[in-house]
């Protein structure tokens, strides 16, 4: 069995080294020439407070101190679960393409935080009001910045929509309102530990996972966030792609099969929205050398 | 000199075996072949689903395929790739321990390489969880704050959220200056 897997990982190492240029230009698509020549376009923040409201299964009535304080407490509880890797670098990288991408939303003004997690598991998190985290056996599936962008836009969509609340609502004898005096009850505690219930509920919530057309609409609106961006609009498909290649079985899937419908169900479901886009955006080679630089250790 | 010749040829013959498994797929569902990667070019053929392929390349949301004696592009969203190391014999080893390659540079994570490979967040260490506030505090390290985000050329796009219904809107944003702030290191 360890011969075996040394083997494996060996024969992989060796292949990834060599080919993966070739391979991973492959994924990226399109060939990457340049032609952006730096400039950014101011977004239209009317407009995509219409978008925003296109979709009207939106959690209303809970304050927005409320829901960044579920969010730190949920932040907390799966931090203790994984640290976040010891990469300043690293860190701050993803911090800036978040920053980007959040800013395609109507909630910018949240005090978001990305982190990536010193975790062999694949998956990534979100916790109301701005908490991201992406896994380091996530980040390393990933092919490109414009995937790394996809990820983060999926799980920023989460927090746009306050799908967790949602979930945590929906399971709570009180509803919302119980959510919210979960809120109270810890803001008051900070400094003390956090009640069990409030970790009881947040860990329930993590380990039920969300409402599976939540994950749909997620991964619809990452794809269009994550292409306001400027990233290619395809960049989320090819993650879930890379996922439908890996056997769902593998141990490192676990938790994010347990709470999310199949890759390949997602892909289906994405499909009608990536029907708009007959191109993926024309990126940047820099994009490619920075996600090498900071990711991929490659100078 | 020979050495490296030897190393070279090594590489390139493993290589190119994992290059071109990772590039062999199926067709989801019916797909069109088209000679072009656009919708208006001419359809070459049908393909229904489960055709196995191999895939060539990809041109923004198209994949140019080969399939047995044809040739050409189809979407996609209709492709999906094959499993990786053979879907019956793959030992569940843990991602992270199939994937240890990728990320060439960072070397290998310090998990230990047997059964029990996932290493944090997996459901066990989720429940058993101690909220850590030191970590959550620490994540403001890192924090960028709107001037420092990060746009490196990227041109933003107008693009709506869809609901239920299907929009034809991928129109650019009216060009203004670039915001460049250049990143401290």
């Amino acid at each position: 069995m360890m011969t075996i897997l040394r083997k494996l990982t060996l024969i992989i190492s060796l292949a990834i080294c060599s080919f993966s240029l070739s391979a991973f230009d492959f994924s990226l698509g399109g060939g990457g020439s340049d032609d952006s020549g730096g400039g950014a376009n101011i977004f239209d923040i009317g407009d995509m407070i219409s978008g925003v409201k296109d979709i009207s299964r939106t959690v209303t009535g809970i304050d927005e101190e409320d829901e960044i304080e579920i969010g730190r407490d949920a932040a907390a509880v799966l931090l203790g679960a994984s640290k976040p890797v010891n990469d300043p670098e690293l860190q701050r990288y993803v911090n800036r393409i978040g920053r980007w991408v959040v800013n395609q939303t109507d909630r910018a003004h949240l005090p978001w935080r990305f982190a990536v997690l010193d975790s062999t598991a694949v998956n990534a998190f979100a916790t109301p009001g701005g908490n991201i985290f992406v896994t380091d056996g996530l980040l390393r599936l990933l092919n490109s910045e414009a995937e790394l962008a996809a990820v983060l836009a999926h799980e920023v969509a989460h927090v746009v929509q306050k799908h967790h609340i949602k979930a945590m609502s929906s399971f709570n004898t009180s509803g919302l309102s119980g959510v919210i005096k979960l809120a109270s009850v810890t803001r008051e505690g900070r400094s003390n530990q956090m009640t069990s219930k409030v970790v009881g509920e947040v860990k329930d919530m993590y380990l039920r996972g969300l409402d599976k057309d939540d994950e749909f609409e997620a991964d619809s609106m990452g794809t269009v966030i994550a292409s306001r961006a400027g990233y290619d609009p395809f960049a989320l498909m090819a993650v879930l792609q890379t996922l439908d290649s890996i056997n769902p079985e593998n141990s490192g899937l676990a938790l994010l099969y347990k709470t999310h419908p199949p890759a390949s169900d997602r892909l289906d479901k994405l499909e009608p929205v990536l029907d708009q886009f007959d191109d993926a955006a024309e990126e940047s080679p820099e994009l490619q050398k920075r996600f090498n630089r900071y990711v991929r250790k490659q100078s | 000199m020979k050495q490296l010749f030897y190393s070279t040829l090594i590489i390139l013959t493993v290589s190119s075996s994992a290059f071109a498994a990772d590039k062999m797929g199926v067709i989801s569902r019916d797909a069109t072949l088209y000679a072009k990667p656009f919708k208006d070019a001419d359809s070459i053929a049908e393909l229904p689903a489960s055709t196995a392929i191999t895939v060539l390349k990809r041109k923004g949301g198209w994949y140019e395929i080969k399939s047995t004696d044809k040739q050409g592009w189809v979407r996609l969203t209709r492709v999906r790739l094959n499993r990786k190391g053979g879907a019956s014999q793959e030992s569940d080893s843990g991602v992270g321990e199939l994937l240890t390659g990728l990320a060439t540079g960072r070397g290998k994570s310090d998990q230990d390489t047997t059964a029990t490979a996932v290493k944090g967040l997996s459901e066990e260490e989720l429940r058993n969880a101690q909220p850590d506030e030191d970590a959550l505090n620490s994540l403001d390290n890192f924090a960028v704050s709107d001037a420092d985000s990060d746009n490196s050329g990227l041109q933003t796009r107008q693009v709506e959220f869809q609901a239920t219904t299907k929009e034809e809107s991928d129109s650019q944003a009216p060009a203004t200056k670039p915001v460049d702030e250049e990143d401290e290191e």
